[in-house]
């Protein structure tokens, strides 16, 4: 999906309409790069859509509950715990997230 | 461990994980990343993810090579996997991103030769080798071979009547299979026999996608035994997790290559496997790992849960999971 890549302001960018995100992944392309946006049980999380690993697309990972798993090589990461890796390895990188004007923003950090 | 969802990379990815915890030598070491601090080595031994289930294979195939000199380190985990897990569920995207960041990784190793145990690592590997790389792949037997003049030197002999499973299904497993007969046959004692290949074309050994059935299982093991042979040896992994549980209901060994190898160098080893295949219940596997599974720290639904994924990867719901329990 390519969002409008409006610009809230400078840390934060817009990812698209809430409304257009089914729940599940996805992958937003921006000008500055690719997010992830996790559609669950409501809530919207925005991530850094690579594996920390050996850098994995992470456009279809498995999902259980709030844990995303790479399907390369079974790293599994708690979007709801900073994106922790649940057996130790390293954490995938989290976004901040908030909902203005119905558009889902993003602070993207790279 | 936490919670391991129904899902099928996830399944084998932490059954691999687990089993790898759970069954290696107390001896062997893998690391999991090529970190900067990687030990640099003209060989790196690749522990692919079935493989997790026999590490006493790897663990095997270093101490083989320690006897003559070669140290070499061991890649593994399911952060090694080649790729050919997705091959074999159709993702074929996925098949080859995977196995190029594995090349990559191996690359960042500063390895000159990437020594496999695994037909099919090897296969994913050579397919996506890039013309200019800076290490080259091959199947462990085949530097064993190099080197049989310096092994010979130190093979005591083995009073054993082999019969080898064969996979010729193409040639490279033909010439996997040459050597591991070139190798044997250097071990006084052994009488050695091939059967007939196991596999079709393209089929490069006995995995889960292209395991050998039932009936045709214990017709090779009968025909050996009538033959009269008293050990069953097998060239990869694969082969062993199928074919081991025939040791229990025949009367003849069976046991991986680089076993009666190391039994001819006096190597000492464990396999733990082959005993817990042949539980006759759920209640024993989950008390065989007990001790190890409290070590780690996991909790009772943690086990059950990695035994069900290793042991019973076919169950469908949880009825057929008590099925399954029920009459194993």
């Amino acid at each position: 999906m390519t969002s409008s890549n409006a610009v809230k302001d400078e840390a934060w960018t817009a990812l698209g309409e809430c409304s257009a995100f089914s729940p599940g992944i996805h992958i937003v392309t921006l000008q500055q790069g690719s997010v992830g946006l996790a559609v669950l049980d409501g809530r919207f999380i925005a991530f850094f859509p690579y594996c920390p690993h050996l850098g994995g697309t992470l456009s279809r990972p498995e999902v259980c509950g709030t844990i995303i798993t790479c399907p390369f090589h079974g790293w599994r990461f708690d979007l709801s715990s900073d994106g922790q890796e649940i057996h130790g390895y390293r954490p995938l990188k989290i976004y901040e997230t908030r909902i203005e004007d119905g558009l889902i923003l993003a602070r993207i950090k790279r | 461990m936490s919670s391991m969802p129904d899902l099928s990379y996830t399944r084998v990815y932490e059954s691999v994980r687990s089993m790898g915890i759970m069954l290696a030598p107390a001896k062997l070491k893998w690391e999991t990343e090529v970190r900067r601090d990687f030990p640099s080595s003209e060989y790196l031994i690749h522990l692919s993810c079935l493989a997790h289930f026999t590490p006493h294979v790897a663990y095997l195939a270093q101490s083989i090579l320690a006897q003559i000199g070669i140290n070499a380190p061991i890649l593994g985990g399911p952060e090694a996997c080649c790729g050919t897990l997705a091959h074999h569920m159709g993702d074929h995207e996925n098949f080859e991103q995977g196995a190029k960041m594995g090349l990559g990784a191996i690359k960042r190793s500063r390895t000159r030769t990437l020594l496999s145990v695994c037909p099919d690592c090897d296969e994913s590997f050579n397919r996506f080798m890039p013309e200019n790389a800076s290490f080259r792949s091959r199947n462990v037997v085949e530097l064993l071979t190099d080197h049989r003049e310096t092994l010979v030197r130190a093979f005591k002999p083995l009073s054993r009547r082999v019969l080898l499973h064969s996979h010729r299904s193409n040639a490279s497993r033909t010439n996997d299979m040459d050597k591991i007969i070139t190798m044997l046959s250097m071990i006084p004692g052994l009488t050695i026999a091939e059967a007939p290949s196991a596999t079709v074309a393209d089929v490069p050994h006995c995995s889960l996608p292209f395991a050998m059935q039932p009936d045709r299982q214990q017709a090779m093991v009968q025909d050996g035994i009538q033959a009269g042979f008293d050990t069953l040896v097998v060239p990869y992994h694969s082969c062993y997790r199928q074919h081991c549980g025939l040791e229990f209901r025949n009367n003849i060994r069976v046991c991986h290559y680089l076993e009666l190898i190391a039994d001819s160098l006096s190597i000492p080893y464990e396999e733990p496997y082959k005993a817990v295949k042949q539980l006759p219940s759920w209640s024993k596997i989950v008390e065989f790992f007990a001790e190890r599974s409290a070590r780690l720290n996991w909790s009772i639904e943690d086990l059950e849960r990695m035994i069900e994924y290793s042991f019973f990867p076919y169950a469908t719901d949880k009825k057929h999971l008590e099925e399954l329990r029920m009459h194993r």
